[in-house]
């Protein structure tokens, strides 16, 4: 426990840093929040400097930071200037959707990742091997950004998927199967290209991570005593291989969630990325900070779960 | 006696695409009768380790061709295919190789990749193989067994292990087992231990051998009859005490020139051997 | 074998201690390892030490702190007048001429893009010895010396055997003229034949040049050929220490004694088959 208790130190220095960060970088980009309303000849110079004040905006960074500190310590993380309202429940909720999105294209990216990478790694000597290799390098080579207008204008073209949004409008008093096909509809398309943005690394590691191990002494040993082909694989080879590919899963959430900002963003799924993309352009400062907090927490969560998985998993990790 | 094992014309090529052909064993042939040992010996690169690997087809077929017969009991192990050989591979012939340490899956119980070799061969439950396991590892002198069993092979040494890759190897009474180097990475005490236990095995059992190893000390030990090997070519067999002791072949003679060595240094030999026969 | 009287003690090693502190991987926790300690050993002018001991007894970590790679814990180590552990790193850098070390994997210890002419001028070179001509010809004279053909001074070591590496290895380990040669399992991943040759070459070198040598070794039947004294390391300590033929003859300490029975030399285990098996 005194292992786990470090860590949650560590996660907490980072998380300061991390608001730090992002608090100073924001607020030594030129400009404001009010930089907007300058622009306005109808509003006067005085106003606009009465509501700075109001908004505490002409503070300094340290001031700012340190009040900033002590209230989110509270659980209180600001108020956003744009929406008017606390941050807090504001990003609750995109929260939850980014979740939603990220989690099952996490579980598509891996269930496909797996079984593939394994496959062309049993089979790396045969012809369908040169298949594969091109058709990830193609795959890697495509823009994200490329990759999700292309599924927008799927959307758009054939009507299959909903063009963006999470529900369609109207669907209160609807039951709750209609309201998850509906839900799955919406998913599906972002999702979708989460996924495929990120099968070709998560593959190229699952059959590396396997090949080693096929090649290994243990195995062919293994073989020499009479094992069958399927026993060996999941007795023997997955269980050593999944050490290699549980320290990436903690890597890939955290690609996961930088590529999931693109997605939310061009296929208009409510979630924390199209969020931080407009408060960072019109600079409502604790929106970011708090959004930013709030990316990095989901980080550190998921590679400790990934050390915790490894210690589980390992036994020569886990020291008599 | 009749033969257990008949080996002829066993050719090993290995291909690459970046380097030409190289024949690993060229033409050998030789025989095994049931209850026998035979020793291979040679300079590291003569083929022996590629022979033994070959018995049991573990050659990947990209890297390697292997052709020639090797009639284990009226089967041509090397005209089985992938599945055949499933059926062979540890329940009629079986291996144990250099490496212990790397020879076990290190994420998984020792007291269970024996039981698995059982189960792999056997109707028995899971918890018959188990048992099994475990009245093996007192049969290689592992104790107590129970601890022994749940051991991950990080926590155990290498003669612990190479042991356990023994009882590996013979749970399923193969008639004939491949050791291929079984003591080059153990020290002197697990050695000696390894080939008392192996000749014991042998005795209790009715086991076939055949000992790949380059030391002559270990030949002498276990071997009834050594062939002896040279880029891949049998250069010379016969009775072990004759071909150690007065090898035909110049080449014998250069391989067995430190234990020649040896014996030149009468005087201190003597006294080790008196106090051994203490 | 050379004929070592009872002549100057050239190294001598006092109460040497090292201990290693590890982390355990998950918990960061730390631990200590002791590798050795208590060690005191005498080693005469050209004769040939073997300390003896099964793996992980600690025998590297020693041959490291003698090679002066390491510095130890605790102790002294003597060479001829001077306790190098007190050594500054400027006489250390002299130091170093005077014991070097030859490692088990000539692969690994020598560098895969040097040629071999390279490999071998390379200590020269470090210590600022010589122009860049007399170097290279030192290294053909060094090359001859250990039997390697010349016209493989530009070769890489992956083109040459195993033997031949650790030959390379050896011919590098005397451009600086070193009284002292420490060889960690020198011989351990060579062929009976290749080892033979390494031992010709390494006692007609001791007998030209005078050289010490200090042998680490698993295997005591090399032993038993070379030694001129015998010190067995058992869970890093020294449990026993002797010369030769007295250890072999009567090894006072239980371990040797279990050691020596597991390594009878072949016409003792010829004779006990034959005995055993009138067939």
């Amino acid at each position: 426990m005194k292992f786990l208790a470090r860590r949650t130190l560590h996660a907490a220095l980072l998380l300061v840093g991390v608001s730090f960060f992002s608090f100073a970088l924001l607020q030594w980009a030129p400009g404001d929040f009010l930089d907007e309303l300058r622009l306005n000849p109808q509003i006067s110079k005085q106003t606009v400097e009465a509501l700075r004040g109001e908004y505490g905006l002409n503070e300094s960074l340290p001031v700012r930071y340190e009040r900033w500190l002590f209230a989110a310590a509270k659980g209180d993380l600001g108020f956003s200037l744009a929406y008017k309202s606390p941050v807090g429940p504001l990003i609750a909720v995109r929260a939850r959707n980014t979740l939603v999105l990220t989690g099952t294209a996490m579980l598509l990216a891996w269930t496909l990742a797996i079984p593939l990478g394994i496959w062309t790694a049993v089979n790396r000597r045969g012809w369908t091997n040169r298949i594969f290799g091109a058709a990830t390098s193609t795959l890697l080579t495509i823009p994200d950004l490329l990759l999700f207008l292309g599924l927008l204008l799927l959307a758009v073209r054939t009507g299959w998927f909903p063009a963006g949004g999470m529900f369609s409008d109207a669907t209160d008093g609807a039951t709750f199967l209609s309201h998850a096909k509906d839900l799955l509809a919406h998913l599906f398309l972002p999702a979708a290209g989460l996924a495929i943005v990120s099968l070709p690394v998560l593959m190229r590691h699952v059959r590396s991570a396997a090949i080693e191990v096929l090649d290994a002494p243990f195995v062919r040993a293994a073989r020499g005593h009479g094992i069958p082909r399927w026993r060996l694989l999941f007795r023997y080879v997955l269980p050593v291989a999944a050490n290699p590919l549980i320290s990436l899963f903690g890597f890939s959430i955290a690609t996961m969630l930088s590529a999931s900002l693109l997605a939310e963003v061009i296929l208009s799924w409510p979630g924390l990325g199209p969020l931080l993309l407009e408060a960072t352009l019109s600079r409502d400062i604790y929106v970011v900070v708090a959004t930013v907090l709030l990316s990095a927490t989901f980080l550190v969560v998921g590679n400790l779960v990934s050390d915790l998985l490894l210690y589980a998993a390992d036994p020569r990790i886990r020291v008599e | 006696m009749e033969h257990l094992l008949q080996v002829r014309n066993l050719t090993i090529e290995y291909r690459s695409a970046r380097t030409e052909a190289h024949r690993a064993v060229a033409d050998v042939s030789f025989d095994v009768r049931a209850g026998e040992a035979v020793g291979v010996m040679g300079e590291s690169g003569c083929g022996k380790t590629s022979l033994a690997l070959a018995l049991l087809g573990l050659h990947e077929r990209e890297c390697a061709s292997v052709s020639g017969i090797a009639m284990l009991r009226g089967t041509n192990l090397l005209a089985l295919d992938e599945h055949e050989l499933r059926s062979f591979r540890g329940e009629k012939i079986a291996l144990v190789s250099q490496e212990p340490g790397l020879a076990l899956c290190p994420v998984r119980r020792v007291g269970e990749q024996i039981a698995e070799v059982l189960h792999a061969h056997s109707a028995q439950s899971w918890k018959q193989c188990r048992a099994e396991a475990e009245a093996w590892l007192e049969r290689v002198a592992l104790r107590p067994a129970k601890r022994i069993w749940e051991a991950y092979p990080h926590q155990l040494s290498g003669g612990q292990l190479q042991r356990i890759a023994l009882a590996q190897a013979l749970i399923c009474h193969p008639e004939l087992l491949v050791a291929d180097e079984p003591t080059a990475s153990l020290d002197a005490r697990s050695q000696a231990e390894f080939i008392e236990l192996l000749r014991d095995m042998k005795r209790q059992l009715g086991l076939s051998v055949l000992l790949v190893s380059h030391s002559p000390e270990i030949q002498a030990s276990l071997a009834d009859r050594v062939i002896v090997m040279r880029e891949g070519r049998i250069v010379e067999q016969g009775q072990f005490a004759q071909i150690l002791r007065e090898p035909a072949d110049p080449y014998t003679r250069t391989l067995l020139s430190r234990a020649a060595t040896v014996n030149r240094h009468a005087r201190s030999e003597i006294r080790a051997e008196e106090f051994a026969a203490r | 074998m050379s004929a070592a009287g009872q002549g100057e003690v050239l190294l001598r090693v006092r109460g040497l201690g090292k201990s290693y502190v590890q982390r355990r991987e998950f918990t960061r926790e730390k631990f200590q390892v002791h590798a050795f300690e208590g060690i005191e050993l005498a080693v005469q002018r050209g004769a040939t030490f073997a300390i003896v001991g099964e793996s992980g007894a600690g025998k590297s970590s020693l041959a490291r702190c003698l090679a002066l790679l390491e510095r130890p814990d605790c102790g002294e180590i003597w060479i001829e007048t001077k306790d190098v552990t007190k050594a500054s790193r400027a006489e250390l850098f002299e130091l170093r001429r005077k014991v070097q070390l030859i490692f088990q994997d000539a692969t690994a210890a020598l560098n895969g893009r040097f040629t071999a002419a390279e490999i071998i001028a390379e200590p020269m070179r470090i210590q600022g010895l010589f122009g860049a001509a007399q170097r290279r010809e030192r290294a053909m004279e060094l090359m001859e010396q250990v039997g390697l053909p010349l016209a493989g001074a530009k070769k890489l070591p992956r083109e040459w055997s195993g033997g031949q590496r650790q030959r390379l290895a050896i011919a590098r380990a005397l451009a600086l003229e070193p009284s002292v040669l420490i060889l960690d399992e020198a011989l351990a991943n060579l062929d009976l034949s290749n080892q033979e040759m390494i031992l010709r070459l390494l006692a007609d070198l001791q007998a030209r040049r005078g050289l010490t040598y200090i042998y680490i070794s698993h295997d005591l039947r090399l032993v038993a050929l070379i030694a001129d004294e015998i010190a067995v390391m058992h869970e890093g300590r020294i449990v026993e220490e002797s010369g030769a033929a007295e250890f072999f003859a009567q090894p006072r300490n239980s371990y040797a004694r279990d050691l020596i029975r597991a390594m009878p030399p072949l016409e003792t285990i010829l004779r006990e088959r034959l005995q055993e098996e009138p067939a």
